[in-house]
C-alpha cells in the first residue's frame, strides 16, 4: 500500500500533522504505538505561559511576546515555524475542534489562568469551553464540589489553596468546598472513567443535579473535577448548567485525563471520517532508506514483514514519555532512525538539582534539531533525509513544560510538517 | 521535664537503648532531632548480617553478628525475611578467598556452606554463570523501620517518653557531673529543660558534635555508603560477592525490590548524604558482575548513609580499613564528664547487643541489679503486620469485597491503612507517612499519591492546609535527590512524567 504521507505518532503533534497533510489532499496513514500522550495532558492548549521560563509572572499574551521570541530562542521550535504559521495552524485547530463535540474557546492572543487540582493555577490559551468558567480573572463565589474516592481530587484543598491565591490578589474569585459521599450508581469503582461516562447519561445527570442543587448557594458557580461527560462532554455541560441554573466549569485532572481523552477521540474519529487510516499498537518499525531518503517503513524484523511506504513521512513520536528518545546511562537516543539528539555527555548536567524551579530541567529540551521546513538535520546543518520531517516532543530546545508551551508546539510543528510532507514528492 | 537517664538519637541504637532501660525499669526520655529512623538506621541496605562480611578481616565484628543475628531472628521475627545468603566468587576475585572466608567463618561460629554452583543458578539463575564458587550463609533482609519503632513502642508502652524533632542544644555539667540538657522543637523553636542524671549519646554521626556539648571528646569518622534500589526482585537470597569488602559487592531483596550497595567514602557531608552519579555507575559495573542484567534493570532511586566509624581520623579515602565493631565510652572514666556514655559504631544487625551493653553499664553505675531480658522477649509488632508481600495484599483487598481505595498503587496501599497510621502520628510528614505504610516506596516513588496523601493530611488537620504545598514539595524535593542519579532508561521516562504533572499541569515549578 502506498501513501503520500506517514505520521508516525499518534500525540497532539502527530494527528494535527495528519490533519494538515489531509487537508491538502494527501493519502496519509498514521502509524502509531499506543494512543500518544493526550491522555496524559490537561486537555488545555497551552500557547506560551511564561518567558523566559525563569521569570515569575505569566505573559498575558502569547503572541506579543512571541515577537521578541526568535531573537532570545532561535533553535526554539517556534522560532522555526514563525508568527504566521503558528497563529494559522491554531485557528485550524480551532475549527476543527468546533465541528466536533469538543468546541474550544480561547485565542493565541491571550492566556487564561486556570485552575488546577492542586488550587494552584496554570496558564493556558486555548480551553475546551467546558472550563471557561473556571478561569481566575472572573470574580464570584465557586462551590468546588468533589467526589469520596475520586482519589486525585480533594476539593478541601484546592478551595483552601485557592483561597490563599485569593487572599494575595493572585486572582479574582473565591471557593467552598463539598464533597459529594455517594453519587448512586451502584457498585461500580469510583474513577474518574466511570463517572464520565455516567455523566454522559440524562438520566444520571438528572440525579446528579438533584443531589447538587440543595449545595449550591444563590449565586454560586459550580467548579467539577473534569469528569464532565465522555463522548458527549459540551452536551453534558450544557445541560447541566440548565438544570442547576448556574455556570459550571471543569478542573483537569492528573492522568488518565478525559479532557485529553476526548480530544484524541474527536481528531481521530475527524481523521478517520476523511480517511485516514490509522494503526495503533505497532512497536517494532524499522525504517528502510535509500539514496538519502526514506522509502518504507517495515512492521518487524523478518523478509515477510509488512512494508508501509510513502512520498514524506513526519516523525512525532515524542520525547522520553512518548518513546520517542530513550537513554542508557551515557548516551540519549532518537528510537526509530537513530537521528543525532541534541544533549550533553556527562549525565550530571541533564537535570538540575532542583526538582521544581522555573529554569525547568534540560532532559525535556533534548532532542532531535530540525531546519526551517522542520527537517531533522546533523550537526553540520545537513538535512538527514529529504523527505522526512520531524514534530512536536520530538524537537529539541524546548522545555515546554516549564515555559507551558507543549500544546502550541505540537499544533504549530505538526501542521507544519503536515503541510510540508504533503507537498513532498 | 525530669528523668534518669536522656537517651540522644532515634536511631537503631537509640531506640534498642531506650527500649533496655524501659525493660529494666528505668527513667528515660528518648530525643531524636529529626524523625525515628531518619539516619543512618534508615539508609542502608536492610541487612540481617550473618557476620560473613566481615569474617575475615574482623572477627570480632563477624562473632557479635551472628549471635545477634539468631538473637533478631527470635526477637524480631516479623520484620525479618529469611532469605539466606551467598558469598560467590568470580573470575575477578583472588581465588584463595573462598577458602580463608570458610575457615574464618568456622573459627567464629557462623554456618556456611559451600554449595554446588549448579544447583546455585538453578535456584537463582539471573546469577551469573561465570561464577567459580558458593558459599551459603544465613543472611536475612530486615525492614529497619519496623525494627526501630517497634523498640520505640515498647518503650511507649512501658511508660517511658519519647520526642520526635527535638534537638539537644546544650548539655550542662555541675562539677564534672551532668546534670541536665536543654533542647529544641526544631519545628516551633521552643526551647524546654530536662534533668537527669545520665545521658546516653546514640546521636550517631552527629555523637562528636553531642559529646562536645558535654565537653568530651570523641573522634568519629563518617564514611558514606551509596546503595541504589532496583524495581525488581532478581534474586530472593542475598547475595555476596566474595573478596574483601569492596563496592558494589551486596545485592539484598526487600520486599518487591532489590538493593544494590555500597561504597565507602570518607566524608564531612553528614547532614544531607547523596549518591552521586559516579558511584551509581561504579556499583552497576560492579554489581553486573554478580547479576548481568543488573545493569539494564530499572533503577528507581539511589540514597546514601554515613557510617559514623570509630577510629583513627587519619584514615584516608577508604574506610572499610577500619573495625565496623562498636565502642562504647564512659566519659566519666575517660575525660570526668560522669553521667555521660557514648555508644557509636557498629552495625544494625547488633543494635541489641551495643544496647545491652550500655544499659549494663549504666546499672553498674546506678547500683542497680537489673539483668537484660531484650535477646529473650519478642518485640511487639502488630498483628496483622507481615513483610510487605504484595500478592497477598492484592488478595486481601480483591477479597475483602469493599471498594477500599487504594491511595499507592505501587505498593498496594488503602486510604484506610494510611488512615489509621496518619491518626497515630502527634506530628505528620509525608515522609513519615511514607515509613509507616510503606505508600510511595514503589516504582513511581509517590509521584502520584503524594499529593493525595497531602491532601489527606490536610483534610484529617494533621498539617495547617496553607502548609500542604510546602509539605508536597519538600517530600517531591527529597525524592528527586534519590531519583536524579539514576535518570536514564524507564526512570527518565517517570521523571519526565512527574515533570509533566508537577510543572507542566500544577505549574508547581512557578507557584
Amino acid at each position: 500500500m502506498f501513501y503520500d504521507v506517514i505520521v508516525i505518532g499518534a500525540g497532539l503533534a502527530g494527528l494535527m500533522a495528519a490533519e494538515a497533510a489531509r487537508g491538502k489532499g494527501a493519502r496519509v496513514l498514521i502509524l502509531a504505538r499506543g494512543m500518544g500522550s493526550l491522555p496524559l495532558t490537561s486537555g488545555c492548549i497551552d500557547g506560551l505561559g511564561y518567558f523566559p521560563s525563569s521569570s515569575p509572572a505569566p505573559v498575558p499574551s502569547p503572541l506579543t511576546t512571541l515577537g521578541q521570541f526568535g531573537d532570545f530562542q532561535p533553535r526554539h521550535p517556534y522560532s522555526k515555524v514563525g508568527k504566521e504559521r503558528i497563529l494559522s495552524a491554531l485557528d485550524r485547530f480551532r475549527d476543527l475542534t468546533r465541528s466536533g463535540a469538543v468546541p474550544y474557546a480561547g485565542r493565541f492572543d491571550s492566556n487564561f489562568l486556570i485552575p488546577t487540582a492542586l488550587g494552584t493555577y496554570h496558564p493556558t490559551c486555548l480551553v475546551p469551553e467546558t472550563m471557561k468558567n473556571g478561569v481566575l480573572s472572573l470574580p464570584g463565589r465557586v462551590l468546588l464540589l468533589g467526589f469520596e474516592g475520586l482519589k486525585d481530587f480533594s476539593a478541601f484543598l484546592a478551595a483552601e489553596n485557592l483561597n490563599l491565591l485569593q487572599a494575595r490578589g493572585q486572582i479574582a474569585p473565591s471557593f467552598r468546598a463539598k464533597t459529594l459521599a455517594n453519587p448512586g450508581w451502584g457498585g461500580k469503582a469510583l474513577n474518574s472513567l466511570n463517572l464520565a461516562e455516567a455523566l454522559d447519561e440524562e438520566a444520571f445527570r438528572d440525579r446528579f443535579a438533584r443531589q447538587v442543587q440543595p449545595l449550591l448557594k444563590g449565586g454560586e458557580k459550580l467548579g467539577l473535577p473534569a469528569v464532565l461527560g465522555f463522548r458527549s462532554s459540551h452536551r453534558a455541560w450544557t445541560d447541566l448548567q440548565e438544570k442547576l441554573g448556574t455556570e459550571i466549569f471543569e478542573i483537569p485532572l492528573p492522568p488518565p485525563s478525559i479532557p485529553g481523552i476526548r480530544l484524541y477521540n474527536l481528531m481521530r474519529a475527524r481523521l478517520q471520517e476523511k480517511g485516514v487510516r490509522t494503526i495503533i499498537g505497532l512497536s517494532v518499525l524499522k525504517p528502510m532508506i535509500e539514496g538519502g531518503e526514506m522509502r518504507g517503513l517495515a512492521l518487524g524484523e523478518s523478509r515477510k514483514s509488512p512494508i508501509y511506504r510513502a512520498s514524506a513521512y513526519v516523525l512525532a513520536t515524542g520525547k522520553f514519555v512518548g518513546g520517542g528518545l530513550d537513554a542508557q546511562r551515557n548516551r540519549v537516543c532518537e528510537t526509530l532512525f537513530d537521528l543525532p539528539v541534541q544533549y550533553p555527555q556527562n549525565r550530571k548536567e541533564w537535570f538540575n538539582t532542583q526538582l521544581l524551579t522555573p529554569a525547568g530541567q534540560p532532559f525535556n529540551s533534548f532532542g532531535v534539531e530540525v531546519n526551517e521546513d522542520l527537517q531533522p538535520i546533523d550537526p553540520a546543518g545537513k538535512v538527514v533525509y529529504r523527505n522526512l520531517f520531524a514534530a512536536g516532543g520530538i524537537l529539541a530546545h524546548a522545555d515546554s513544560m516549564a515555559e507551558k508551551s507543549g500544546g502550541g508546539v505540537a499544533i504549530s510543528t505538526g501542521y507544519v510538517a503536515g503541510e510540508l510532507a504533503a507537498k513532498t514528492k | 521535664m525530669k528523668t534518669e537517664v536522656v537517651v540522644i538519637g532515634g536511631g537503631a541504637t537509640g531506640a534498642g537503648v531506650f527500649r533496655d532501660l524501659a525493660l529494666r525499669g528505668i527513667d528515660t526520655i528518648l530525643l531524636e532531632k529529626k524523625e525515628f529512623t531518619s539516619g543512618t538506621s534508615g539508609r542502608n541496605h536492610g541487612l540481617l548480617h550473618s557476620g560473613g562480611r566481615y569474617a575475615v578481616k574482623d572477627p570480632d565484628s563477624g562473632r557479635e553478628c551472628i549471635r545477634e543475628n539468631l538473637i533478631l531472628r527470635k526477637i524480631a521475627a516479623p520484620c525479618i525475611e529469611d532469605t539466606s545468603g551467598l558469598f560467590l566468587s568470580t573470575p575477578q576475585d583472588p581465588p584463595d578467598y573462598p577458602d580463608s572466608f570458610l575457615k574464618a567463618c568456622e573459627k567464629i561460629g557462623i554456618p556456611a556452606e559451600e554449595v554446588p554452583v549448579a544447583d546455585v543458578l538453578q535456584k537463582e539463575p539471573a546469577l551469573s554463570t561465570q561464577i567459580m564458587r558458593a558459599i551459603q550463609v544465613p543472611d536475612g533482609a530486615i525492614d529497619p523501620f519496623r525494627l526501630i519503632r517497634a523498640n520505640v513502642e515498647e518503650g511507649l508502652q512501658l511508660g517511658a517518653k519519647a520526642f520526635p524533632h527535638r534537638e539537644v542544644v546544650s548539655i550542662q555539667t555541675e562539677g564534672g557531673i551532668i546534670r541536665g540538657l536543654r533542647a529544641k522543637d526544631s519545628r516551633t523553636g521552643e526551647e524546654f529543660q530536662v534533668q537527669c542524671r545520665f545521658i546516653v549519646n546514640a546521636a550517631g554521626v552527629w555523637a562528636g558534635k553531642i559529646a562536645r556539648m558535654a565537653g568530651a571528646r570523641l573522634e568519629v569518622v563518617f564514611s558514606k555508603g551509596s546503595l541504589i534500589v532496583l524495581n525488581q526482585r532478581l534474586v530472593n537470597t542475598v547475595i555476596n560477592r566474595c573478596r574483601p569488602p569492596s563496592n558494589g559487592d551486596i545485592f539484598v531483596p526487600h520486599g518487591p525490590a532489590l538493593i544494590l550497595g555500597t561504597t565507602s567514602l570518607k566524608t564531612e557531608e553528614i547532614e544531607d548524604p547523596s549518591a552521586s552519579e559516579e558511584e551509581v555507575d561504579l556499583l552497576l559495573s560492579e554489581g553486573e558482575m554478580l547479576i548481568p542484567s543488573a545493569g539494564v534493570t530499572r533503577a528507581i532511586r539511589a540514597y546514601a548513609g554515613v557510617r559514623p566509624l570509630i577510629g583513627a581520623r587519619e584514615t584516608e579515602g577508604d574506610t572499610r580499613t577500619i573495625s565496623r565493631d562498636f565502642l562504647l565510652l564512659d566519659h566519666g572514666a575517660a575525660v570526668g564528664v560522669k553521667g555521660l556514655f557514648s555508644i557509636v559504631g557498629g552495625k544494625l544487625t547488633t543494635y541489641r547487643l551495643m544496647a545491652e551493653r550500655t544499659v549494663d553499664t549504666i546499672c553498674q553505675e546506678m547500683g542497680k541489679h537489673a539483668s537484660c531480658t531484650t535477646s529473650e522477649k519478642p518485640l511487639p509488632f502488630p498483628r496483622e503486620y507481615a513483610f510487605h508481600d504484595l500478592v497477598s495484599r492484592l488478595n486481601r483487598i480483591s477479597g475483602s469485597g469493599s471498594s477500599s481505595e487504594i491511595l499507592c498503587e505501587c505498593e498496594l496501599v488503602t486510604r484506610k491503612e494510611i488512615l489509621d497510621q496518619v491518626g497515630k502520628l502527634s506530628f505528620s510528614t509525608l515522609k513519615e507517612v511514607q515509613e509507616r505504610t510503606r505508600a510511595g516506596m514503589g516504582p513511581c516513588q509517590g509521584g502520584f499519591c503524594s499529593p493525595r496523601l497531602a491532601a489527606l493530611l490536610a483534610e484529617t488537620g494533621k498539617i495547617p492546609p496553607a502548609t500542604s504545598l510546602a509539605v508536597l514539595k519538600k517530600f517531591l524535593e527529597e525524592r528527586w535527590k534519590g531519583t536524579r542519579p539514576v535518570l536514564w532508561g524507564p526512570q527518565l521516562k517517570e521523571e519526565q512524567l512527574i515533570q509533566a504533572l508537577y510543572a507542566e499541569l500544577f505549574n508547581l515549578d512557578h507557584l
